[in-house]
């Protein structure tokens, strides 16, 4: 008898969960249009949102329409370009961040709880003080970013990799020393260079921007995106069973250390290329995963594609603030983001409290 | 299938956890591992489920070295009930039970209506039918170790290794457990802290001290006055029970 009483939840739960979870899908795909379409639309020179569908149509099968060659500028050189951009990285800095929080299981990590973000600051801040990589031109600064996010990565793999196994505790504490360190060298350099321009540069730069992003910043980052949050996807299963416990992803068949270990490449390359592109935009990584779980509950093979498209929309708003809020002056994104992300995430705590009380009683 | 240690050692820092232990396991047997705290019990499981690899000897699934399988080709014939705190998750009753299935995945091959029979029946198997859909964190100790179970026995091994799997429950689900293991035939290693359920309840006993074996054998060949003095510390008067298995009441020395 109990057996068809369970039964029935389970047969239940699996459908509503696939209906449910295919409408929440469905919404963000069509929230993450919108959004596209309402942020080229939005800015100094407002554009109605079918002509900004026109121009991108005419452009991709040619023709001509009435609208004026500046009109067109603004949408293909330059609204379209950044609002992909934050697309990208949001969705990225999501994925990223669901990945970390499984991977090191522990809910306060971020992309860059491993100290990614100090080394490309490292990086980035060099190459503005110190004027290493002149010969990439204007991508000396992500290209110094990359590096030191991939340095970051190198310090921290070698310290935590100890005696053939890499564990969560160690990982973190590394990360941690890593990014103290380097967070000590990029104020070092920043702080003795004689350029007093340095430090708005680099804290801007630190505090995140996805100001001037054109076609040819969008590549890279988009195939990384997509080859990685792909291979983050494949491994889900896995993702599930790492964050119960160690012994438990062994014993259900796991490669723990091999797993761990392609995970944390696989992440620290994203974060790395995120970071490169677009500075340290905090808070993402860490809100938009645990929002995503409050939805759709913890199993990875929701968790992920949801997180991605959540993210992406999430940071393309947040880049529209960025630059209306205090136009003409622009802001750092990730300000904007721990001021709205902040206070918002406080909000979805203290209901989620109440939610899990009243479901108790 | 049998699953079989021979002279497996572990050390750490010089100082031996488990020191050449041999035993094997028999088709279908319930075998229980006995020994006071420290013994070495967890140790030795562990070096049995591929968590602590073994400094010395060798473990054996039937014919094939243990540590030299796949992880996956060793989690389709071995489920393990561990010890383990969990970390902090949400995921529900029905969702951890379907990690028992993993082993049986490729990557993103999507669950079938067979495995949700396998999870229904092995949430039945534990009393736990009508929990599916609750949250595993809102459980009571008692219900997850039940819920732990089902996740094994989803698993569909056909050797079983349980540490302790009777710890957090009150002693009508300690004796339900018990006789489930029992009742589902399957061979068994389970480490056991109450000598009088390992009695009742196992084909054989192993008894361990200081990570060596000292005895081996039928519950009332091991279970002798003398050694539990020896090993354990304690006097005991060993009887019979109503059901004919031995019983034992301890008292201090």
């Amino acid at each position: 008898m109990s057996g068809e009483v369970v039964g029935r939840a389970l047969d239940r739960a699996p459908a509503a969960a696939r209906l449910g979870f295919g409408a929440i899908v469905g919404l963000l795909v069509a929230g993450l249009l919108a959004t596209v379409t309402a942020a080229v639309a939005i800015g100094p020179v407002p554009l109605p949102a079918h002509r900004v569908w026109q121009i991108i149509f005419a452009q991709i099968v040619g023709g001509e329409g009435d609208w004026s060659a500046a009109q067109a500028n603004i949408v293909l050189m330059l609204r379209l370009p950044r609002v992909l951009l934050a697309a990208m990285v949001g969705a990225g800095l999501a994925a990223v961040g669901v990945t970390m929080q499984a991977v090191v299981r522990n809910p306060m990590a971020d992309p860059y709880i491993l100290g990614i973000s100090s080394g490309a600051s490292v990086g980035a801040v060099s190459v503005l003080g110190l004027g290493w990589l002149a010969f990439a031109g204007v991508f000396a600064v992500s290209l110094g970013a990359f590096a030191g996010a991939m340095l970051a990565l190198l310090i921290v793999y070698l310290v935590a990799h100890a005696g053939g196994t890499i564990s969560p505790l160690r990982l973190v504490l590394a990360g941690m020393a890593c990014s103290y360190t380097l967070s000590g060298l990029t104020s070092l350099i920043v702080l003795t260079s004689p350029d007093r321009e340095l430090a708005r540069q680099a804290m801007e730069w630190i505090l995140g921007s996805l100001a001037g992003a054109s076609w040819s910043d969008l590549g890279v980052p988009a195939a990384v995106l997509a080859l990685g949050t792909g291979l983050l996807l494949l491994r889900a299963r896995a993702l599930n069973a790492l964050m119960v416990g160690d012994e438990t992803a062994a014993t259900l068949g796991i490669e723990v250390t091999q797993v761990r270990r392609t995970l944390f490449l696989l992440a620290s390359l994203l974060t790395g290329v995120m970071v490169a592109v677009s500075g340290a935009i905090g808070f993402v990584g860490l809100v938009i995963p645990h929002i995503v779980r409050m939805l759709v509950g913890t199993d990875h093979r929701r968790v992920l594609p949801v997180a991605v498209l959540g993210g992406a929309i999430f940071l393309i708003w947040v880049d529209v603030g960025a630059r209306m809020l205090f136009a003409p002056v622009e802001l750092p994104v990730g300000v904007i983001t721990a001021l709205i992300g902040g206070p918002f995430f406080v909000y979805m705590l203290a209901t989620q409290r109440v939610r899990r009380k009243e479901s108790l009683s | 299938m049998t699953l079989a240690a021979q002279d497996v050692s572990y050390a750490v820092e010089g100082r031996a956890l488990i020191d050449r232990v041999t035993l094997e396991l028999r088709p279908g047997e319930f075998l229980g591992l006995v020994g006071p705290n420290g013994s070495g019990k967890s140790s030795l499981l562990r070096t049995l489920y591929r968590v602590l690899k073994p400094q010395g000897g060798v473990v054996r699934l039937d014919r094939s070295d243990l540590w030299a399988l796949p992880a996956r080709h060793a989690a389709q014939r071995l489920a393990v009930v561990a010890q383990e705190r969990m970390g902090e998750f949400d995921f529900t009753v029905a969702e951890i039970v379907m990690m028992g299935r993993t082993p049986h995945k490729r990557d993103f091959e999507p669950e079938t209506d067979e495995d949700r029979r396998i999870v229904r029946t092995s949430l039945a198997e534990v009393g736990m039918a009508g929990m599916a859909e609750r949250a595993f964190m809102t459980l009571s100790g008692g219900e997850k170790q039940r819920v732990l179970m089902a996740r094994a026995l989803a698993q569909g091994t056909d050797v079983l290794i349980l540490d302790e799997p009777t710890n957090h429950l009150d002693i009508r689900y300690q004796l339900e457990l018990m006789g489930l293991v029992k009742r589902l035939g399957l061979t068994t290693l389970a480490a056991l802290h109450d000598l009088n359920l390992a009695a009742q309840y196992c084909d054989r006993l192993v008894m361990l001290e200081a990570g060596k074996v000292v005895a081996a054998g039928a519950p009332q060949e091991v279970l002798t006055a003398e050694r539990i003095r020896e090993v354990y510390g304690v006097d005991v008067r060993i009887g019979r029970t109503a059901s004919g298995h031995i019983g034992l009441e301890f008292l201090p020395l």
